[in-house]
This record gives structure tokens, sequence and C-alpha cells, in this order.
């Protein structure tokens, strides 16, 4: 136990070599994507991209399926579980009258909420939602100027809001909401839009200014 | 300046006396020749003014003693002792006779008749001589008083002289004074008359400046337009010569593709022609062969047949016209081309011609902008010097031209101080200026601003009326909801006791969807109510009077009080979504209509599954360390024999150890990957390598580098173990230890032998790999049969 201590203080003070190599590793555990018009940083790590892979592919099928209404990625501290940040996207139906060619027209038309649902909104063509997207990227990229500095470990989770009668694999289990409890600050972010589907935006973060 | 004769006779001594002497009678006419005698024997040469008649003195007026001015001699005999003297002579002459030799005596003797020989006895004679004497010795003292007078009168006449010369000088400087005075005056009525010349010339230059500047203007304007014209001639005749010369290069272009197609069309009709001529030859060759058969024929009698031929001929004769006529006509349409060509050549030679006109038209545009310029230089070097001349009309001080441009550089420093001062003026003007407009600016901005404020501000009282009519509506909605809440509480408590959670969320679910119908109606009524508020406010402001076609303007009284609780209302339905909004981004949701999933193996999860398992490994090890040293015995009764690691902390290690056996794998997979990646790359490296250079290389495990030929596959290096010829193509082996160079494989042959000569040649001989490979390369390339 002393031992592990003291290794522990000694790893708190310096770094080692291995230490090294892991930091230099995880700095080039990113490679540079030209996506959307833009130079994006896609992570390599195999872990985080089986677990993406494994999200999107079922968020596929709940967007197609119209079950889902938020996706939301949570940040939180490794050490307290606190929830420093939470980029939430919310994927709203623009145009119910477009209907899967595998589902009937009756069940696709439900709207996501009891408010009237808006009108249709314009065609839009695929150069238009991807220069959308690559404005919502943008923002994203440039909030490292308004969001907080994250100082300790952290660790992130992905949060599917989905309808009560979606249909959930064995692998998706229901969760805490992972709200911000308090000092918490909202901004909101572009939107993009296929003309099918809409998606808005917004990350709540810790307010942190007033401990300064 | 004519001289004054008339003073001159001041300073002569006779005429300076009052009185002039006598004049002599006709008696006195001897002592008047005497006189004249005397002063003809006189040494002392005459007066010259005593020349003329007019103003010699006569001794015929002046017989007695003369008043000197000087009162210091006494010239003339007295009346009596001359009288006295005349007859005395008279008597010795008469006594005498003619005796006398002196002239006085003979002319008296020449008269008288009577000589008497008795002389030295008459009394009266002795008396006679002795007053002759007495006459001589006055006569002596006269003559002496005369010479001494003589001298006086010579050296006043000197004096005189001098003086006259003196004031003959004086008189010449007074004349050349005078001449100078005359001179000064004309030269000042010359410098005046110069000076109202030079005002006079200066008017009338500023007149001819002014006019010149007029002109000059009414010449600028005039060239301006002129310019103007010039240019837009110019643009014009350019636009023009343009589109000629376009237009004469599609002809020309034209006509060099029609001279092309009648050229090669005269050379198929030159070849026609020369055909024809050739076919010519020919039937004139058989028209004399014909001629020839026709005598023959003639004498056998075959005459058809002559005729027949005759016709041929004819026949072929005409056509030889026709042709030579078609070839007239091509040389005339070719001479017609030629000279097209030729006015090809000239219009080409006209169309430079335009562009040499073109670009002197734009030289002389550029000499007009040059004139240009010079005008707007020669009309501000105008406008300097007429404000020159009018600033200096009253200098009298310009009277060369060193003054003028002494002048002028003075004033052209004044001018460029003046202009540098009203340059700061101006700038300091325009700064002012432009301070004002920003001033103004932001004077207007100002007031807009506090247009807007007012504004603001009544709008802002309209939203504190509202606000406190939404807090009173708030409360009350406030009490409502409370009493809402204990409403379900009693629900709750009545469904707790006879019904299941599932209806009881059912329930709840029904209600929030008539609460969410309520906001759907509140919204849509509250839509309705600020149309209408916007309507009653352009009514009041007065913008539109006529109301809209689909609304009547409201009559009811009590419809501002509803549009307040509308208002209030609405503003309370804005609060409250808001704050749903607010709770939507904090990600609250509805659980009875939505869930929250998350994959079961997320990161996090990972992580706290992790950190719970080191946790509870750490608990269990601690507390079973604290078990372990409160059962431990003292160290005395120890004696530290049974020291033992707990199993947890063994378990902690384990757990460890599975973490890094898993980094391991991960590790180990990872390589694999990467082996796979890299033995790819280098197959495909290889590859290329093999396709380019022609040579498989092959690094062997003793670090000797063997390098197979793309020919080795060949069919015609096969090996062929009957054929026997031993064309197979051997490997070479580079050994990079030994630095030596081999040749595996091979059975010898034309090829071998080819390749070991390339081998002695380029690589023992000349150190070159590179080269004695492609030797090899193009040995096999050429069948083996190449030259070594």
């Amino acid at each position: 136990m002393l031992q592990q201590q003291q290794l522990l203080q000694r790893e708190e003070k310096t770094i080692t070599l291995k230490g090294s190599a892991r930091i230099v590793v995880e700095f080039f555990n990113f490679h540079m994507e030209k996506k959307y018009g833009l130079n994006l940083l896609v992570t390599s790590h195999e872990g985080v991209q089986a677990y993406l892979s494994t999200i999107l592919s079922q968020l596929d099928k709940w967007i197609v399926a119209k079950k889902i209404s938020t996706l939301v990625l949570v940040i939180s501290s490794k050490n307290t579980r606190e929830v420093l940040e939470r980029w939430s996207f919310d994927v709203q139906l623009e145009n119910s009258s477009v209907t899967n060619e595998k589902e009937p027209t009756t069940t696709a038309a439900k709207p996501t909420s009891s408010l009237p649902s808006p009108p249709p909104a314009p065609s839009r063509t695929e150069k238009q939602t991807t220069q959308e997207i690559a404005a919502v990227m943008r923002q994203i990229t440039a909030s490292v100027t308004f969001l907080p500095m994250l100082d300790e470990p952290c660790t992130f989770n992905v949060l599917a809001y989905t309808e009560k009668d979606a249909v959930v694999p064995a692998e998706w289990i229901d969760s805490d909401p992972r709200l911000i409890e308090r000092n918490a600050e909202q901004v909101k972010l572009r939107s993009f839009s296929t003309s099918v589907h809409r998606v808005d935006g917004l990350v709540a973060y810790k307010y942190v200014g007033d401990q300064l | 300046m004519p001289k004054d004769t008339t003073k001159s006779s001041l300073y002569h001594p006779y005429q300076r006396s009052s009185t002039r002497p006598p004049p002599l009678s006709s008696g006195d006419t001897n002592a008047a020749s005497r006189f004249a005698d005397s002063q003809a024997t006189s040494f002392f040469p005459k007066p010259r003014r005593f020349a003329s008649s007019a103003v010699r003195p006569s001794f015929a007026s002046s017989v007695g003693p003369t008043e000197d001015i000087n009162g210091e001699f006494n010239l003339f005999l007295t009346r009596k002792e001359l009288l006295k003297s005349v007859s005395g002579k008279e008597r010795l002459r008469q006594s005498i006779g003619s005796n006398d030799s002196s002239p006085l005596f003979r002319s008296t003797n020449s008269s008288g008749t009577n000589a008497s020989l008795d002389l030295y006895s008459d009394p009266e004679l002795i008396k006679a001589r002795k007053e002759i004497r007495d006459l001589k010795e006055s006569r002596r003292k006269i003559s002496d008083e005369k010479a001494g007078l003589e001298r006086k009168v010579h050296d006043l006449e000197k004096s005189a002289a001098e003086k006259e010369d003196r004031i003959k000088e004086r008189m010449a400087r007074i004349d050349i004074l005078e001449a100078d005075r005359e001179f000064l005056l004309k030269h000042v009525t010359e410098v005046e008359q110069r000076l109202e010349d030079a005002e006079k010339n200066m008017i009338k230059w500023k007149k001819d400046a002014e006019m010149t500047e007029n002109t000059l203007k009414r010449q600028n304007g005039q060239l301006r337009e002129q310019l103007a014209q010039e240019r837009e001639q110019a643009d014009s005749e350019l636009r023009h010569g343009d589109l000629e010369k376009e237009q004469m290069e599609a002809d020309l272009e034209r006509l060099y593709q029609q001279v092309a197609e009648n050229q090669n069309e005269f050379k198929k009709h030159s070849a026609q022609a020369k055909a024809n001529r050739e076919q010519q030859g020919v039937l004139e060759r058989q028209l004399r062969e014909a001629q020839a058969t026709i005598m023959n024929l003639q004498a056998n009698d075959a005459l058809t047949e002559l005729i027949t031929l005759k016709r041929g001929l004819i026949e072929q004769t005409t056509h030889l016209r026709t042709m030579e006529k078609k070839m007239r006509d091509l040389e005339v349409q070719n001479s017609n081309l030629l000279s097209t060509q030729q006015n090809t050549e000239l219009l080409k030679d006209e169309n430079e011609h335009l562009a040499a006109q073109v670009a002197r038209l734009a030289e002389s545009r550029d000499a007009a902008d040059k004139l240009a310029v010079e005008i707007e230089q020669l009309k501000a070097e105008k406008q300097e010097w007429a404000r020159f001349l009018s600033e200096n009309d009253d200098v009298v001080g310009v009277d060369s031209p060193h003054a003028l441009a002494q002048a002028l550089a003075n004033a052209r420093l004044e001018l460029a101080a003046l202009k540098e001062a009203s340059g700061e003026d101006r700038a300091s003007a325009k700064w002012r200026a432009a301070e004002l407009e920003r001033l103004r600016e932001q004077l207007k901005e100002r007031e807009a601003r506090i247009a807007d404020a007012e504004r603001r501000r009544e709008l802002e009282a309209r939203a504190c009326k509202r606000l406190e009519h939404s807090r009173q509506l708030a409360q009350k909605e406030i009490e409502f909801l409370r009493e809402q809440l204990r409403s379900y509480d009693i629900e709750d408590a009545s469904n707790a006791a006879d019904s299941t959670a599932v209806a009881h969320d059912a329930l709840k679910a029904d209600r929030i969807r008539v609460l969410e119908g309520a906001v759907d109606e509140y919204r849509a009524a509250l839509r309705a109510l600020e149309d209408q508020l916007a309507y009653i406010e352009k009514n009041k402001n007065g913008g539109i009077q006529a109301a809209p076609a689909h609304q009547e303007p409201p009559q009811d009284p009590q419809l501002p009080a509803l549009l307040a609780a509308a208002r209030a209302e609405c503003e309370s339905l804005h609060s409250r979504v808001h704050e749903l909004e607010r709770a939507l981004g904090r990600g609250e949701h509805n659980p009875a209509t939505h869930r929250v999933l998350q994959l079961a193996k997320n990161p996090e999860t990972m992580e706290l599954a992790v950190r719970q398992a080191t946790l509870d490994a750490l608990q269990a090890e601690n507390a079973q360390l604290r078990a372990q040293c409160a059962n431990a015995p003292t160290p005395a009764t120890s004696g530290g024999g049974d020291r033992a690691v707990p199993v947890e902390s063994l378990r902690v290690v384990e757990l460890e150890c599975s973490k890094l056996k898993q980094e391991i794998q991960d590790t180990k997979k990872r390589n694999d990957r990467l082996q796979q990646v890299y033995q790819t790359q280098v197959q495909e490296y290889r590859e290329a390598v093999y396709s380019l250079l022609g040579y498989k290389l092959v690094i062997e495990s003793d670090g000797r580098v063997r390098l197979t030929s793309c020919f080795a596959d060949d069919p015609r290096y096969r090996y062929q173990p009957g054929g026997g010829t031993g064309t197979s193509v051997p490997a070479v082996v580079f050994d990079s230890a030994g630095g030596t160079v081999t040749l595996a494989g091979g059975s010898g042959g034309q090829v071998e032998a080819a390749v070991r000569n390339a081998l002695r040649q380029y690589l023992d001989a000349r150190g070159c790999a590179a080269a004695f490979l492609a030797k090899v390369t193009l040995v096999l390339f050429e069948g083996g049969g190449g030259s070594s």
C-alpha cells in the first residue's frame, strides 16, 4: 500500500517514459480528415470507434423509425462523476409526409410532441445541408472560446432520448438524464436540416466563473 | 544755352567807365595820328576787342585827361597844352622850313614856302627849342608814363584775360553744369516719361494679360472641346478602323482562302492543260500517222476509214481548241487572282498604314494630353504673373530684369508661404468642417438615441404595466396551481388507496396532455390578442384608418382590460415557455413519453466499474489489513516470522496484472495489424520496383541480396533439360558483407557469357552496378544475342 502511494505520488510529480509515450500516442490517436469541407480531427482509438459505430448504427435505425428525439453527449468528471458539459442535439422531423419504404404511412406521421406540427420545411440540397453541418462544426470548434477548461480527468457517455415505444436492443439500458445540477449555462448552436429532419444543437456547461 | 554776349562788356576796362573820352576835332587829327603811330609802333599788342571799329575808342571824342577807374594815370593832354604845342610846332615849322626830317615837319614843309637862315639867333627859336626839348622831355615822360600805363594795362589786360579765362572756365563749367542740369532735367523728364510709359504699359500689359487670359481661357475651352471632339473622333475612328481592320482581315482571310482555292484550281487546270497538251501532242502524232495512213489509204481507196479518221481528228481538234480556250480563261482568271492577290497585298499595306495611323493617333492623343498639361501649367504661371502684377502695381523699383526677377522670386516665396499658410488654414478648415460634420452627425445620432430612448422608455413603461398585471395574474395563477396541487394530493391519496401506479401514471399523462392542449389554446388566443393589439396600436398612431377586411375594430369597452389580461397571460406564457426551453436544454424529459438510454458498455460505466472494483478491492484490503493489525501479536511475541501479504493486495496486483495483460494484448493486436499492413506495403513496393526496374529483389537471411531479372521467366530463357542449350538466366547475388557480386544459377551458354562479360566490363572494371544491371537487362531484352 505504501509502495502504491509512493508510486502514485511519484507519478503525479514526474512523467515517466511510459507515461510520455502514452501521452504522445494519445496525441496521435486522432487523425485529420477532410469532411464537410473542413479539416476535422477524428479519433483513431479503436475502442472509441467501436463504441461510436455501435451507437451510430442504432441511431440510424431509430431515426428511420422516427423514435429518437435527442442525442446527448455527456462529459463528466472521472473523479466526482459530475456532469461538466452536455452537448445535446434535438432531432426533429420536419417533413412528416416522408415515409420509410418499409414502414406503413399510418405510423410514420406521428409527431414527437403534442404541439402543432410546424409547416413543411423547404426542400434543401445536399450541398446546403453540408454547408450547415460545416457551420455547426465550426461553431463547435470555436466553442473552446467560451467553454471552461477541463482540468480534471474526464470521461464521456452518449445518451439517446427515444420514444417510449421504441425498440431497444439488449445492450442499451435506461439511464439517468445526467443533468447539470447547478451553475448551468446554455448556448444554442446552429442547426442543420435535411428538409426531412432538423437537428438543433445546444451545449450546456457548468459555469465555474464564480468560483474563481 | 545761348551765351549772353552783353555780359562780357562789363569786364572791358573802357566800357566800364561811365564817361567816354570826347571826340577829337578836325584840328586834332595830327595828335590823333601821332597817337595812332605811337600806338602802331608800340610793341604791346593791341587788345583784341579793339579790332572792331565799333568798340575802338575814338580819340577825337576823348581829348581831355581821362578818368581812370583807379585814378593812376592821365593819358591824354589837355586841350590848352595840345593847342599850345600845335601852335609852337607851326611856328617852328615856319621858321625852320623843311629841315625837319620828321614826318610831321615834312608834311608841314611840303606845304610851306618860306625858309629863314638865322635860326639860332632868334629867341623865339631858342624858346621854341627849349619848348621842344621840354616837349620831348614831356613826351619822353609821357611815353614812359604811357609805357607804364601800357604795362599796367597789359597787366590789367592779362589779369582781365586770366579773369576772362577764369570766367570762361566758369562759364564752361556753368555751361557744363547747365548742360548737366538740363541733362538731368531731361533725364528726370525722360524717367518720368518712362515711368508714365511703364505705368501705361503695365496697365496695358495688365489689360493685355487679362485679354490674353480671357483669350487663353476661351482657347483652352475651345481646345478642350476640340480635344474632346478629337478624342471622340479618334475613338470613333479607332473603332471604325478596328471594324475596318476586322473586316479587312476577314476579307483578307477570305481572299487568301479564295487565292488558295484558285491556286489549287489553277494547278489542277495547269495539270489538266499539260495533260491536254500531251494528249494534243499524241493526237498530232496520231494525226500525222493518220495522214500517212490516209495517204496510204488513198492509195488503197479506203476512203471510209479516212472519213472516220478525219471526223475523229476534227473532234480532237475541237476538243483541243476548247481546252485551249479553257486554258486561256484559266490564265485570265489566274491573272485576275494575281491582281486580287496584289490587291490583297495593297489592302494589307493599307491595313498596316491604318495601324500606323492608329498608333500615330494614340501618340497624338498622348501629345494632346501633354499639351493639356502644359496648358494647365501655363495657365497657372499666367495666373501667378497676373497675381504678381496686380499685387505690385505701385512698385516703382521694378526697373530692371534683375529687380523684376528678384521681385518675382520674393513674390514666389511669399506665394509659397501664403500657400503653405493657406494650405494649413484649408487643412484646419477642412478638419474643422469634418469635425463640425461629425459633431452634427453625433448630434443627430444623439437626438435619434434620445428619441429611441424615449420610445424605449415608453415601451418599458408599458412593459412595466404589463409586468405588474402579469405579476398579479401570476399570483392568481400560483394560487390556482396551489389549489391544483392540493387537488393532486387528494387525488394521489385517493388513487394510492385503491388503484395501481400505472393508472396513476396514465392519469398524470392525461393531465399533462390536457395542460399542453390548454397551452396551445393559450398560444392561439395570445396570437389573436397580439394581432388585435397591433391593430389598435396602428389605429392609435394614425397610420392606418381603414380596418382590415377580416377584423372589425373592437368596440367593446371592456376590451382594454381583456387586452391587459391577455398580455399578462402572454407574458407569463412566454416566461413559462422560456423555462420549459431551459428545462429542455438542461435535458429534462417527460418520462411518460420518452426514455433515456445508454449503451450498457460505455466509457463512463467502464471507468466506473474499474473505479468501483479498485475501490472494493482497496476497501477489502484495508479491512483485512485492519483485521490483521487488530489480531496481530506484538513484535516481541510474534518474532516476525508469520508476516504475510494480505490476500486483497494480491487481488489488487492481480487486477493490475489483468489490466496490463489486456493492454499487452491490445498492443500485440495492433502490432499484428501493422505488420500485415507493412507486408502489404512491402509487397506493393517490390512489385513496383520489379515492374519499373526489371529486377526482383530478395534480401536473404544472411544479408545477401538476390536480384532476378524479369526476363528469367521468359520462355526464351527457360531451362530446358533436354535441349542442352543452356540459355537459362543466372541470378545476380550481391553480398553486402563481403562486397562481392556473384552469379547464381545459369547453365552457361551465350546469355551467361554475355552476363559475365558485362559483369567484368561494368562492375569489375568501372564499378557501376546500375550500368551492369542495365546492360544485363538490355542483353536479355535483345534475346541474348546482343553485343557483349
